[in-house]
């Protein structure tokens, strides 16, 4: 089916689930509202710029993550329990769903396709390295890969490591170099390169 | 169900493919599927693993045909008409032809934040001790259930070590099936990549969250054989064999250092030890034969 079936299709659908009374239109609307305009990689972005500065919130965050994210207002559907998982010099993290989709979304919103397409999800618990590898990331040979499949109702954020020569910079500031790949794992936060500074 | 949805480990899907600047929906038609499933989810009409298995029973060139919404449409459908809401002859005819179903909920827009702000947590109080603690040796369960399961193919069978527990969840097996919560004990489980996939792998680990009927104890040491571990199950961990004899009044096992002596020795008296008393379900006595032959 082209994309103008489906429209078809999936507008039919709609409107007979609202005429039996089964959905109300305005709560459409605050569900599009709430994933599109409200969660997104940047809450979860707060939530890694505040663990770089703040060393407290960093342990919470680790032993009682849910009670970390909530202090920053975090909290809700495919996110009710998070565990974080900390990037190391010696152990670098990558997040899947082998099974399905699943995501944090209260910190990271709706997952890209890529996340959710059978190339991601078949080699990212076999072939990290090269999954790695075709998002431009190389890690050292001696950098230990370990992968989380969220195949139950836990999900998972990667904590990474604060790039070198950003110390002391506030946290809005940082919260900047935080990709949404970055807290999957399939990027790691960077200073942009002087040509980059000045193509933007 | 061993399903196309199975995904991890196969090769044949090619490299990664990503877009630069993705929008969150690639049609207006996914945008309004994504609605559509959140607020129907909430009708109590059926659970989150009810949708994942009607999504996971899909057919092959469905499951595999592009768009991952595609998938949600397709399994929303066949709620819907298995539970009567919509027919097929309505979405055929564009009419409703058939009346409402009593009793089923309709989001409303202003239960929209409170309910999906909060969620729907699947953690339960503990009915039952945890069976294992950080630490313990588990070796997943081989089985291949017609119906859902959370233990993909490339970990069943393999050996683990559990190194979180996250407390007591809800059963995503038996909750897909209509038969309940049956909330039981949820481990994050560490497997080296090699005992998963051989040479053949560039992970050092994999990690899984397991339901403790997933797993099996794998005896006192990591080195203990399959074979023999299923015979010791469930006296298996090293806190239920100390218990077990404590229970029966005997000194307990050595330190974990020298765990592995003490098995070993312990294992060559569970060759003696099944003739003499027998292997029953009273695990308690058979511990304490076993710890008397070891003497």
């Amino acid at each position: 089916m082209n994309d103008q079936e489906m429209d078809a299709r999936v507008r039919t659908l709609e409107a007979l689930l609202i005429e039996k009374g089964y959905v109300d239109p305005l709560a459409l609307e605050a569900l599009l509202d709430l994933y599109e305009n409200r969660v997104g990689p940047r809450n979860g972005a707060r939530v890694v710029a505040r663990a770089w500065v703040d060393l407290e919130f960093r342990r919470g965050l680790l032993q009682e993550p849910d009670a970390a994210i909530a202090s920053m207002g975090y909290s809700g559907r495919q996110g009710e329990h998070v565990v974080v998982v900390e990037n190391t010099p010696q152990v670098h993290n990558l997040v899947v769903c082998t099974l399905c989709s699943c995501y944090p979304w209260p910190l990271l919103g709706l997952p890209p396709a890529w996340y959710k397409a059978a190339a991601y999800r078949s080699r990212a618990v076999i072939d990290p390295r090269g999954v790695l590898a075709e998002f431009g990331v190389q890690l050292a040979p001696d950098v230990k890969i370990s992968v989380w499949d969220s195949n139950a109702e836990v999900r998972y954020l990667v904590l990474p490591m604060q790039p070198e020569g950003t110390t002391g910079w506030p946290e809005e500031r940082l919260a900047e170099l935080v990709t949404r790949n970055a807290m999957i794992g399939t990027d790691v936060p960077r200073l942009a390169t002087p040509e980059q500074e000045s193509a933007s | 169900m061993n399903g196309l949805h199975d995904m991890g480990g196969q090769q044949c899907f090619g490299a990664v493919v990503q877009e630069a600047d993705e929008p969150l929906f690639h049609a207006a038609w996914e945008r309004r599927v994504l609605a559509l499933t959140l607020a129907m989810g909430a009708s109590g009409q059926w659970n989150l693993d009810m949708s994942r298995f009607m999504r996971e029973s899909l057919p092959a060139d469905i499951y595999l045909g592009g768009s991952y919404y595609r998938i949600w449409l397709e399994a929303l459908e066949r709620l819907l008409r298995a539970h009567g809401l919509v027919s097929a002859q309505e979405l055929e005819q564009e009419e409703v032809l058939e009346p409402r179903v009593e009793g089923v909920r309709t989001l409303a827009a202003a239960q929209v934040l409170p309910l999906f702000g909060r969620g729907w947590p699947s953690t339960r109080e503990a009915a039952a001790p945890a069976q294992f603690g950080v630490g313990d040796s588990v070796r997943t369960v081989q089985h291949h259930p017609a119906g859902h399961t959370r233990l993909p193919r490339y970990a069943r069978g393999r050996r683990g070590v559990v190194v979180a527990v996250h407390g007591v969840h809800v059963f995503a097996d038996t909750h897909a099936a209509g038969q309940g919560e049956q909330p039981d004990w949820l481990y994050s489980v560490r497997f080296e990549a090699h005992d998963l996939w051989g040479e053949d792998t560039t992970a050092d680990a994999v990690y899984l969250d397991c339901w403790q009927s997933y797993l099996r104890p794998l005896a006192l040491t990591p080195d203990v054989p399959a074979s023999v571990a299923e015979v010791l199950h469930p006296v298996v961990t090293p806190a239920q064999a100390q218990a077990a004899l404590r229970t029966a009044g005997l000194a307990p096992l050595a330190p974990p250092d020298k765990m592995a002596e003490a098995v070993s020795a312990q294992l060559q008296a569970l060759e003696r030890g099944m003739s003499q008393v027998g292997f029953d379900s009273d695990h308690t006595a058979f511990m304490a034969a076993l710890a008397r032959e070891a003497r």
